[in-house]
């Protein structure tokens, strides 16, 4: 619309914006969705941008305006015979201060939960050595909350957040003075903040591949172990190893879980869920190359994925969570999960 | 759980009328037209009509074209249910367009919603009124945002804000001013939501005109973090192009570069040293601005945004402006924005490597980052290749080394290929690392060695191993590894000729390697170093006659390439010997080369024979001159097999860029004097012994210095659609002090910013600290500014005005005409992009009528074009070849009146790259005196002139008008003459401009009249659209005289080159010379070859600042004598074309 005016990023991250909300409101995102719902959809974008110009974009404010279609206002819409989608007063928000929240929220029972989601990256060259190990986490929030309450969060040890973002309310003196998060939440679940941990040294699992060619066949031996115990067993468990273009075939078992080659993509993934307490899991098999070829020349690298609950392995901890300027006392709630993000073990 | 549900919904629908609305809108999308939609739309129960609606834009969105149902739609939007009326609005908006007439029914009813109680109901009335795009109801529209833009609601003044671009895009000029105006007040409104919208308003609809943000650019400073995240972007952008425009970047860069693009690197080069000294020395001299501050210290709080566009934004507003030490805080946020946000991983990085490369020591301690990952795609990694090889220090380079190593070891071959490459940079870059990566690379290079390099490899890991760098284990030979080992053969020739004594040893490994090397470009590149360097070393000198002689024994094995290479090779190293005594060198390499030429002339390949002809030619000739009748014969194509050299240095894409001009001058040579047999041995040097440049490893992915950081040019690495510039430093002068005045008083700004830097507070204090510059910063000063400034802003606002009204005048008299704006938009960009000044027409080989008869074919093409294009059947083109129109100089000052300064001016015709409305001029300064003149310069006038101050006060302040400042002439010596370039902005005004020349403190005023064609820039386009454009801008808007052809054109020719294209390309060169335009086309009747009557040129251009086109068309006629010529000027601005039609008139009578 505006001729590229927008620079770039922006488009991105507008489209990006627009898919979430469209989620948010159909539950998903697919044809089928977004035939059956196109009228709120026109209307949804009618609101988001005017002249290809973002408009209003903060997904509690627009459903203020445009009520989602739930189940409710469906049955609703049968006994009393109006169909009203859309709201008839434009929502306080929008001229308020806090343009991310709307007055005189209610909610029968008052809640505010945080989830630590972190993904590990790590980097492990093939003499065992940590090349780099870093958690990226994100702190989602879900409030239910009446009034305009102010919660400010703190951590035990803010000191080892290398990197933070934060969600539009999150007042940033506060962080700068005395690190910690004090914010007007908006209703609904938000992504609070996202955050870096770098140079941790210890990482959950160890993978130890070996490779040995001989005439043009290359005998695979991998072992996978728990290396350190972060204090919850680590769950679902994979391995993925995408084969070198000069490997023909592949024969591939393991004495734990399953191995699912693919041909099409030449990934193979073995599943190992939860390592066993009576054995350690180990991949056996031979790899043929292409004729002509003695040894393997380009090694793969190995993808591992694994989840660990109730545990944040950057060490990050919340302290306290408070509540003020509201009279009622709300459930607070803090909950950690790990899952290996871009864990990669080179050979 | 809802999809099953709406399934088993669906099913009962038929039966029950009642159940039809429950679950979702899926039926009405499926089966639209189920109902009678126009029934529903004429129900009187809201319920119905929704249905209707949804049906409506249910067939809508599926492609189908509901435009007949629009009456009734209309009516429906006195409705008072919001449903209904979002609906409608949303039809209504689709559709305005297209009906017009119809859509004028629903004004009323806008009109009406626009005084609702309702906040939301303004807005929505607002929105759909300036989405219809029906002109007629501009004015209205006009009306209606002026009164929102004061609503009470900032969601309506938000989308009063939104709506000034929509006006814009329908009416351009007309209103120009009120939407100026308007951006002004809502820019100064106090909620943060409005600012973003006003912010993108001011973007779309007057980017340039800064002093709407002088007054409140402080405050807006301080609303950034309350603005919304999109609002934020824009906002950020806007005020770091004002503050350029008002004070100076710190790290414009590449901006200037682009402007002189031959000495690119050369600029960069300095402007990075620049950047360096600043950043040393004079951080703590030097104090920013206080607004420049404001402005970092309050986006600083933005690097934390997680929106990815916000924290883009702000660091190129830090990229731009802050001094070395507070720009790593953008470097962490960026990092960060690598791993956040996967979507955005390329723009970041993109911009991360354009960093780097101008401040490398910015990201030097975060290496780290960089490191690739397994999912990284290709474009990525060669990115993070080259940041990798800039940011390398002495400490951090043993770390990346090691990590490259694991690269080379990926399965991804062409990633390890551009791995090895970048090995080659950085050791290039870091001699301490350059031993134990050329070991490193030696490996690769070897890398084809079958199973006997057991021995030699130990020896070199061993080697390798002691220095503690690369080691890399001896693989079999694969067909993949030719890019590998190609790639680690030409970092090492990259090492040897940076330093060549120094590696000479490395060359000599090289040389001995030559035998195991089977990838035929390593061997090639070999070969070729060989010859270069080959004789400038001792050593290899020694080894020469045995790897001649080897080469030779295995020429025929060889690959093409590398016969190639061999062949110059010992052609090359024979003329070397040439002086030298008699050796056994100088003899194997005669014959080495006597007998490789001897296989060249049998082998397959064409290029190889026709090389080897050409080297015995040139190489021999000089040792045995051949027979006189021989170099005869093949003395026609030598020429053209001289070109074949260009095949030369292949192998060394990268070597010196001033080659090919060198061989197209010798080129020149061959042609003159060619029949002289003893200018061969000369050539032949001159040829193969050219030095060269050492080569340089080319960077994996293009410099993107030249776009400003964060843009989609920078992205796409060229001038994107939309694209603006940084405008020019200093281009504003707004005081500071009376426009800040009033936001300042209750705070110190030293508390404001207290956080912001380490400066003392006593310097910040200093009220000098506004003028950042040197120029400029002396003639402000104090309260005195502050009232001159007032006055000149309001003298400013008057000479808009005028402006606006002279632009009215022009544009009502084409309301015929409506151009796309948009897609000629596009357009223009493109073709001003590559406006070089080149004279339209492709330029094809013949030159007489005979290659006429091959050329209709384009013509044959076009005649499916409808009617326009079959008129031109039956026509030859002609190509005219590059024109070279002299431009007379023309006097501005006469000796006799300026006490012996004679000045004159040209028009130069070059591009201006930063605006579009600009005409330069060259002056010429004379000084015919007997005494050196001093001070002179061009100032514009000031006050009204004396004799018609009457009419001066209506026009334009002559300073709006002089682009640059005139850069003064300190002294002009007796007889001398000095040149200066102007740069005049047109405003498409043919008034002349009053200025003074000022010499010795004496004042001469004079007047600068622009011509008619000089208002004029050249537009590209094809014969058809040429033809369409013309009967399209008829009537009126065309002018015709017809004249009798000036004899200068009709002269005889007396060469051997024809009549006809004589005569166009004088034609041709006359209106060049009267109007800055492309030539279109030139086109003859193919009756008679010698009737020259119909003989028709056709010209394009278009004006300045409105972007008119302007197209010219001179036909002869020769029924009559003398010969008469029929000039026909279609011009939307019909007295500029007029004008320019005198002009046209009187050259070609001359």
């Amino acid at each position: 619309m505006q001729r590229f005016l927008m620079g770039q990023p922006l488009m991105r991250k507008f489209l990006g914006r627009v898919a979430d909300v469209l989620t948010e409101y159909l539950g998903g995102l697919s044809e089928d969705l977004v035939k059956d719902n196109f009228v709120t959809i026109y209307q949804l974008l009618d609101e988001m941008m005017d002249n290809g110009f973002p408009l209003t974009t903060e997904p509690s404010v627009l459903k203020e305006m445009i009520l989602p279609a739930n189940l409710v206002s469906r049955v609703l819409s049968v006994v009393t015979g109006s169909s009203a989608t859309l709201s008839s007063t434009l929502p306080s928000a929008t001229s308020s201060s806090v343009p991310w929240r709307a007055s005189g929220i209610k909610h029968s029972k008052n809640e505010i939960y945080f989830d630590l989601v972190e993904e590990m990256d790590a980097t492990i060259n093939k003499d065992g050595f940590l090349a780099r190990c870093e958690v990226y986490g994100e702190v989602l929030a879900t409030s239910r909350l009446s009034g305009m309450p102010d919660v400010s969060v703190s951590f035990t040890n803010p000191s080892i957040l290398n990197d933070v973002s934060f969600h539009p309310c999150v007042r940033s003196q506060s962080w700068d003075s005395n690190q910690k998060l004090s914010f007007v939440p908006p209703d609904g679940s938000f992504k609070l903040m996202s955050y870096r941990v770098k140079s941790l040294k210890n990482t959950p699992i160890y993978v130890r591949p070996q490779f040995s060619s001989d005439g043009g066949v290359v005998t695979v031996t991998v072992m996978v172990g728990i290396r350190a115990n972060v204090g919850k067993p680590v769950d679902n468990i994979t391995l993925q190893l995408m084969l070198p273009p000069s490997v023909a075939s592949s024969d591939l078992t393991a004495n734990h879980g399953s191995v699912l080659p693919n041909h099409s993509t030449r990934v193979t993934t073995w599943s190992i869920g939860r390592i066993p307490k009576d054995k350690a899991p180990c991949l056996n098999g031979k790899l043929q190359l292409e004729s002509g070829l003695e040894r393997l020349r380009e090694y793969p690298t190995f993808l591992v994925g694994f989840k660990v609950m109730g545990v944040a392995l950057s060490g990050l901890r919340s302290d306290r969570v408070d509540i003020n300027r509201v009279e009622y006392s709300a459930i607070k709630g803090f909950r950690a999960v790990t899952r290996a993000g871009n864990y990669e073990i080179r050979s | 759980m809802f999809p099953q549900f709406a399934s088993t919904a669906a099913s009962i629908t038929r039966a029950t009328s009642l159940m039809n609305r429950v679950g979702t809108d899926a039926y009405l999308y499926d089966d639209p037209e189920d109902g009678n939609i126009a029934l529903l739309l004429d129900s009187k129960f809201e319920a119905e009509k929704v249905e209707g609606m949804k049906r409506l834009i249910s067939l809508l969105s599926q492609g189908r074209d509901v435009s007949t149902f629009f009456p009734q739609v209309v009516k429906n939007v006195a409705t008072t249910s919001l449903e209904v009326k979002k609906l409608v609005y949303i039809y209504l908006v689709h559709y305005a367009e297209k009906r017009p007439d119809e859509a004028l029914l629903s004004i009323n009813s806008f009109q009406k919603d626009l005084s609702d109680l309702n906040p939301l109901v303004r807005a929505w009335s607002l929105r759909a009124m300036s989405g219809i795009r029906v002109r007629v109801v501009i004015p209205l529209i006009v009306m209606a945002v002026t009164k929102c833009s004061r609503d009470p609601s900032p969601y309506v003044r938000r989308c009063s804000a939104h709506a000034l671009p929509k006006i814009y895009a329908i009416e351009r000029d007309s209103h120009k001013e009120v939407l100026e105006e308007m951006v002004g007040l809502l820019l100064s409104d106090n909620s943060p939501s409005v600012i973003g919208a006003a912010a993108s308003a001011f973007l779309v609809i007057c980017p340039e005109n800064f002093s709407l943000l002088a007054p409140r650019f402080r405050k807006l400073c301080e609303m950034l973090p309350d603005v919304d995240e999109w609002g934020q972007v824009v906002l950020v952008d806007i005020l770091m192009r004002y503050a350029v425009a008002r004070y100076d970047c710190f790290r414009g860069a590449g901006y200037y570069s682009s402007a002189k693009t031959q000495s690119k690197e050369k600029v960069q080069e300095g402007l990075r040293m620049e950047s360096f000294d600043h950043s040393e020395e004079e951080t703590n001299v030097i104090e920013l601005p206080t607004d420049i501050r404001g402005l970092l210290h309050w986006s600083t709080s933005l690097l934390r945004s997680q929106n990815s566009a916000v924290v883009m934004a702000v660091a190129a507003v830090h990229w731009v402006f802050a001094p070395n030490k507070d720009l790593k805080n953008i470097v962490k946020p960026l990092l960060f924005l690598l791993r956040s946000s996967y979507d955005s991983q390329y723009v970041v990085l993109a911009n991360i490597a354009t960093f780097a490369l101008q401040v490398p020591s910015l990201f030097a301690n975060y290496f780290e980052e960089f490191f690739v990952r397994s999912c990284d795609t290709d474009p990525i990694r060669a990115l993070k290749l080259d940041v990798l090889t800039t940011i390398a220090t002495e400490s951090s380079i043993h770390a990346i080394l090691q990590e490259f190593q694991a690269y080379v070891r990926d399965t991804n071959r062409q990633f390890a290929a551009n791995t090895v490459s970048a090995i080659g940079r950085c050791a290039v870059r870091l001699p301490a690392v350059r031993s134990a990566c050329v070991e490193g690379l030696l490996m690769l290079a070897k890398g084809v060695l079958v199973g006997d390099g057991a021995s030699l490899t130990k020896e070199e890991t061993d080697h390798s191993s002691s220095q503690g760098g690369l080691k890399m284990s001896v693989k079999e030979k694969s067909s993949q590894e030719a890019g590998v080992v190609a790639q680690a053969v030409l970092a090492l020739r990259s090492i040897v000729q940076q330093n060549p004594s120094e590696q000479e040893q490395v060359f000599a490994r090289l040389v001995r390697l030559l035998d195991h090397m089977k990838v035929p470009e390593a061997r090639a590149v070999v070969v070729w170093m060989l010859g270069e360097e080959g004789l400038s070393s001792q050593r290899i000198s020694l080894m020469l006659p045995v790897v001649l002689r080897y080469l030779a024994g295995s020429f025929t094995k060889e690959a093409d390439e590398t016969k190639l290479q061999i062949l110059n090779c010992s052609a090359k190293v024979v003329l070397r010997l040439e002086e030298a005594s008699a050796s056994s060198l100088k003899e194997t390499a005669s014959s080495v080369l006597e007998h490789t030429l001897n296989l060249g002339d049998q082998d397959m390949n064409n290029d190889i024979r026709d090389r080897a002809r050409l080297l015995r030619h040139l190489v021999h000739c000089q040792a045995h001159p051949p027979p006189v009748g021989k170099t005869r014969e093949s003395s026609p194509d030598l020429a053209h097999r001289l070109q074949s050299l260009g095949v030369d240095d292949q192998a060394t894409n990268s070597a010196s860029q001033d080659e090919p001009q060198e061989k197209s001058r010798t080129n020149g040579h061959v042609s003159f004097q060619m029949s002289k047999a003893e200018m061969l041995p000369k050539l032949a040097k001159q040829l193969l012994l050219m030095p060269k440049s050492p080569p340089l490893l080319p960077a994996l992915a293009p410099d993107r210095s030249s776009f400003l950081p964060g843009t989609m040019s920078h992205i796409v690495n060229h001038n994107a659609p939309g694209y603006m510039s940084l405008p020019e430093p200093h281009s504003l002068n707004v005081d500071a002090h009376g426009d800040t005045r009033g936001h300042d008083n209750d705070r110190t700004p030293n508390s404001d910013y207290s956080g912001s830097g380490s400066e003392s507070s006593t310097e910040f204090r200093d009220g000098n600290s506004y003028d950042y510059s040197d120029e400029g910063g002396s003639e402000v000063s104090g309260s005195e500014d502050s009232r001159s400034n007032e006055e000149r802003s309001s003298r400013q606002k008057i000479s808009v005005k005028a402006m606006q009204s002279q632009r009215q005048g022009a544009t009502t008299l084409a309301p015929l005409i409506s151009m796309d704006d948009e897609s000629a938009g596009g357009e223009d960009m493109l073709s001003r992009v590559n406006g070089s000044p080149d004279y339209g027409l492709p330029v094809k080989s013949g030159r007489d009528l005979d290659s006429w008869l091959d050329s209709p074919d384009t013509e044959v093409q076009g005649s499916s074009l409808a009617d326009v294009s079959s008129s031109l059947l039956g026509y030859a083109v002609l190509s005219l070849g590059p024109l070279n129109p002299i431009l007379n100089k023309l006097t501005l000052l006469d000796y006799t009146n300026g006490d012996g300064l004679d000045v004159k001016y040209s028009y130069t015709r070059a591009p201006v790259p930063r605006s579009q409305d600009t005409v330069c001029l060259r002056l010429y300064f004379l000084n015919r005196s007997g005494d050196p003149m001093l001070k002179i310069s061009l100032k514009p006038m000031e006050g009204p002139l004396p004799a018609d101050n009457a009419d001066q006060a209506g026009t334009t302040t002559m300073e709006d008008r002089l682009l640059v400042p005139f850069e003064e002439i300190a002294a002009l010596a007796a007889g001398n003459t000095i040149e200066r370039d102007l740069q005049v902005v047109s405003k498409h005004q043919l008034t002349p401009i009053k200025l003074a020349v000022i010499v010795n403190e004496k004042s001469y005023p004079v007047k600068l009249t622009l011509e008619v064609g000089a208002l004029l820039r050249p537009f590209q386009m094809t014969q058809n659209d040429f033809m369409a454009a013309q009967s399209r801008i008829s009537g009126m808007h065309e002018s015709s005289r017809r004249c009798v052809l000036g004899s200068s054109y009709s002269q005889p020719s007396n060469t051997g080159e024809d009549k006809v294209l004589l005569l166009s390309r004088a034609i041709a060169t006359g209106v060049l010379r009267v109007a800055h335009v492309a030539v279109v086309s030139a086109t003859l009747p193919i009756s008679d070859a010698t009737d020259l009557s119909g003989l028709q040129l056709c010209f394009a251009g278009e004006t300045l600042t409105e972007q008119l086109i302007c197209l010219i068309s001179t036909t002869l006629d020769t029924e009559y004598v003398p010969t008469a010529v029929l000039i026909k000027v279609n011009c939307e601005d019909a007295v500029f074309g007029l004008n320019l039609l005198k002009q046209l008139e009187t050259i070609l009578s001359l």
